[in-house]
């Protein structure tokens, strides 16, 4: 059954408080989304995260909210430190999967004739496709408990990259708690092999070109310019961050009877944050964090190496920089305004971006006074947004939206584009798609997600982070 | 031991796949099950049952979270060696331990007709029930 919604103001909408529910719901939607949102479990599962124990002000949905399990996709929920949970379901399978963009001096008209051979180097320096790996990379033990406890800065260790890039990454690029001894055998074999691959489903690695900018001072600081071509790479903690999710919602079942937590929904089991279950899970998701942002910043080497060694580019040439990257699926102890004053909080966020506004002291210098970046993939056919994060998110703990958000399921959209072209639809349009398999490039086909522009336009109009900038893509490396 | 494709219903769900099996009992039904779980990945008939074998044991508080659990052994087996499994068989089945078997091969994307990575199983929405004839599995998968 679905919960009711009561409309709070045009980008607000309430899910009352009722039940077990321990705080109102709070929904971030346009009217004109609010359709596809409330035509499956989304809204429901809004409210079954609100039962969980100590959670603080509301449980949150950004306007990409779909259908999850356990959590909805752009869920947001903080926790009390003391009577809170923590809930490896909110957090997902995928550890920080997220996002990084990098800016380069090259512009779409001057890269049109190399497209299509850049597009061959990026395919073929980027590992792609189920159990993709990475031959030239073969990490000991030890290495890979390196990478865990050292998230990107291991990668500049090794010397992919520059040790100034990771003042630009979200956490400089590593979880400080990370615990590498809680993340199991099992998840260490299955990603040692797979550092710096990208995967599959909905990861991507896009050549784009910036054609809007709505703030060119604020964009120029970021090293975006109309007609400028940018990368975006979207990919996670691989088969690692699975696993670790996998062993711990098993632990978390038996601690979540144990500590007598009634479930909604047995994908939400958790431990309280300061039992040893929880403590060992927050361990090992920031493990998994870190192999993830380490995963990320070998990609982004490979970016460079493929304008470098696939079209001949001099590094001032190309001036590739690290615009920033952020997390989608993770749970982060941060400080937040509370009715009880300024507290330090466990928030989750499955399919949700951080978003701190201007004057936040985690922000890198160079953008302190602009409002943390937040990269919005949209899909391969239209578009993506930069976004700058806004005061108006300390009320949603900091967090925007992190994406289109499905409309179609994988199956309903490769039914629908069953026989179609689509590659070279796209090429039509003038976007390069080079993939694993065609059966991704099916699931993923524009069609199958919401108008991100949409998404973008209830953020913005909310105040939890204003448009800077849209991308168009100019070529697709798919799983 | 169950081989090859079984008979499932995929239901819809946005994000991830959702589907429903059904068996005589409970052990066909763990090895329906991971027959199904497989077949979303590439095409479980293509899959010959050998040269790899795996044992699995799994362990959880009750049938319905051990049914995720043995689903996610035998996925989390086959991902680490980079295999696919297409045939199964429970040996021994209590109410909060499993043990059994799988066959494959080297996952080969092309020859196996790859569709889709299966991430995890989860235990959202899971449910066991009895039907005419036998039990049902309902369980969604994060893809």
């Amino acid at each position: 059954m679905q919960p009711g919604l009561e409309r709070i103001d045009d980008f607000r909408w309430r899910v009352p408080k009722r039940g077990r529910m321990r705080v109102p719901g709070l929904i971030y939607a346009e009217e004109a989304l609010i359709p596809s949102i409330v035509e499956d479990k989304a809204v429901e599962q809004v409210a079954n995260v609100a039962c969980l124990p100590g959670i603080v002000g509301h449980s949150i949905a950004m306007p990409d909210i779909h259908w999850g399990y356990g959590f909805p996709i752009g869920g947001v929920a903080a926790f009390d430190p003391d009577e809170g949970v923590v809930s490896p379901g909110g957090v997902g399978y995928d550890i920080n999967c997220g996002v990084r963009m990098l800016s380069s001096a090259l512009t779409k008209e001057g890269l049109a004739p190399r497209l299509a051979a850049l597009a061959d180097a990026l395919f073929a320096n980027i590992p792609s496709g189920v159990g993709s790996q990475r031959r030239d990379l073969r990490l000991t033990a030890r290495e890979l408990d390196g990478v865990l406890a050292g998230g990107a800065g291991w990668a500049v260790g090794r010397g992919f990259g520059e040790r100034d890039e990771l003042e630009l990454l979200e956490e400089r690029g590593a979880i400080p708690w990370a615990e590498p001894r809680a993340v199991s055998e099992r998840a260490k074999e299955r990603g040692r092999p797979q550092l710096g691959t990208l995967g599959s489903g909905n990861h991507f690695v896009e050549v784009q070109w910036v054609d809007e900018i709505y703030d060119a001072p604020a964009a120029a600081r970021l090293g975006l310019a109309v007609g400028s071509v940018a990368f975006l790479i979207h990919s996670g903690s691989r088969g690692l961050g699975y696993q670790v999710c996998d062993d711990f919602l098993q632990v978390m079942l038996r601690a979540a009877s144990r500590h007598g937590i009634d479930l909604p929904d047995r994908q939400l089991c958790c431990a309280p944050l300061k039992s040893d279950e929880g403590r060992r899970y927050l361990g090992a998701m920031g493990a998994a964090a870190n192999f993830a942002f380490a995963n990320r910043h070998l990609m982004a080497h490979a970016v460079r190496e493929s304008l470098e060694q696939g079209l001949g580019l001099a590094p001032r040439e190309h001036r590739l920089r690290t615009v920033y990257d952020v997390c989608h699926n993770i749970a982060k102890l941060e400080q937040h305004q509370t009715p009880q004053g300024r507290r330090e909080l466990c928030v989750h966020r499955k399919g949700a971006t951080r978003a701190f506004g201007p004057g936040h002291p985690a922000l890198p210098a160079a953008y302190r006074d602009l409002g943390q970046p937040v990269l919005i993939p949209g899909d391969m056919g239209r578009y993506s947004f930069v976004m700058l994060g806004a005061e108006g998110s300390d009320e949603a703990f900091g967090s925007a939206c992190h994406g289109a958000g499905r409309r179609m399921s994988r199956s309903a959209a490769k039914k629908f584009a069953a026989g179609r072209p689509v590659v070279r639809e796209l090429a039509e349009q003038g976007i390069e798609v080079r993939a694993a398999g065609m059966g991704t490039v099916l699931e993923e086909i524009p069609e199958a997600y919401k108008d991100v522009a949409e998404v973008v336009g209830a953020v913005d109009g909310a105040g939890l982070a204003r448009r800077l900038a849209r991308l168009r893509p100019l070529a697709v490396i798919k799983g | 031991m169950t081989s090859g494709r079984v008979s499932y219903r995929l239901l819809p769900h946005t994000a991830d796949a959702a589907f429903e099996v059904e068996a005589p009992d409970l052990p066909r039904l763990f090895e329906a099950a991971a027959a199904v779980v497989f077949d979303l990945v590439v095409d479980v008939e293509r899959v010959a049952p050998g040269p790899l074998e795996a044992t699995v044991v799994a362990e959880a508080l009750e049938r319905e979270t051990l049914l995720v659990a043995w689903l996610s052994a035998l996925l989390g087996e086959a991902m680490a060696r980079q295999a696919v499994f297409g045939a199964f068989a429970v040996d021994a089945l209590e109410p909060t331990r499993v043990a059994g078997r799988a066959w494959g091969e080297p996952l080969d994307p092309a020859r196996h007709g790859f569709k889709t990575e299966v991430k995890a199983v989860t235990y959202h929405d899971l449910a066991l029930t009895e039907v005419p004839g036998g039990l049902r599995a309902h369980v969604v998968v994060d893809i």
